[in-house]
């Protein structure tokens, strides 16, 4: 069970023209993928989904192997966007397109049952809103109040970004449940996977 | 080119792309990129390219593998350009 997600905001004028930048683009895709990269009709969208994609495998193999570094060639979007490879693991995918967004979903296991994306309002903090968003999910789903959920990372030294995935917890006791957290932009996103999860 | 000045370039080029400004101004060879100057990922293919370019090298993907924090970056800058 492992579950990770990646929102990339196309309205952010960082990435306006990263599409166009052929360094850029064989920094991110493959042989395979830069040869459907060259017949998409539309290419941003499908550099930032390929992206996603490879972000959101990234989260989940973290979460059962050591975590790679920072190598998008060792992710391989498949054609459809369906699964993602890394090295002899193959990862379900999907990928939605909508309201200015990309939003990767990538799992081993069980098809997640919670996952969301969505677009802030206003000038709020990006992390904890999409920790808000998730706790909210999952509380709906266990019929117990959000604010008996807390979401934790802890410090992984050997991790890209210094932290472990993140985990959360039920009024202090860890949730059998794989989660995931994403920002950029003005998005929001997340994802979890519930194992045999304690009744609220 | 002495460390220090590597560091200041690479931490020049991080810059436009850090989103905790507190944690620039304390920036020192162990602080990560991702977790501390909390660069978003996607910007980080920019970062590499732009360290590319400054410095005259070629990153490959195993080495920008085994980056983590500014201090990984100088050194690998530093290494690249002895090379």
């Amino acid at each position: 069970m492992a579950v990770g997600n990646d929102v990339v905001d196309l309205g952010d004028s960082a990435i306006a023209t990263s599409h166009l930048r052929p360094r850029f683009v064989a920094k991110v895709l493959t042989g395979a993928e830069r040869a459907r990269f060259a017949d998409a009709g539309e290419k941003k969208t499908f550099l930032w989904a390929c992206f996603a994609a490879k972000e959101a495998a990234y989260k989940a193999v973290a979460q059962v192997r050591p975590p790679p570094g920072f190598a998008p060639h060792r992710f391989e979007v498949a054609g459809d966007f369906s699964s993602v490879r890394f090295d002899d693991l193959v990862l379900n995918c999907r990928v939605d397109v909508s309201e200015g967004r990309v939003h990767a979903v990538v799992w081993l296991g069980a098809e997640p049952e919670l996952a969301g994306a969505r677009r802030l309002g206003g000038s709020v903090d990006a992390s904890r809103a999409a920790r808000s968003e998730l706790c909210r999910g999952l509380a709906a789903a266990l019929g117990c109040p959000t604010g008996e959920l807390a979401v934790e990372r802890d410090r992984v030294a050997s991790s890209w970004d210094g932290f472990g995935p993140p985990r959360v917890e039920l009024r202090g006791r860890a949730l059998d449940a794989s989660v995931s957290l994403s920002h950029d932009g003005e998005f929001v996103a997340f994802a979890a996977q519930r194992g045999g999860c304690p009744q609220a | 080119m002495p460390q220090e000045m590597v560091f200041e370039k690479v931490v020049t080029i991080l810059k436009p792309f850090v989103k905790a400004p507190d944690a620039l101004a304390k920036v020192g060879m162990e602080t990560t990129i991702l977790g501390e100057l909390k660069v978003n990922s996607a910007r980080l293919v920019d970062v590499v390219l732009e360290i590319e370019d400054a410095f005259d090298i070629e990153v490959t993907d195993t080495e920008a593998d085994k980056v983590s924090t500014v201090g990984d970056a100088v050194k690998l800058v530093m290494a690249k350009a002895k090379a």
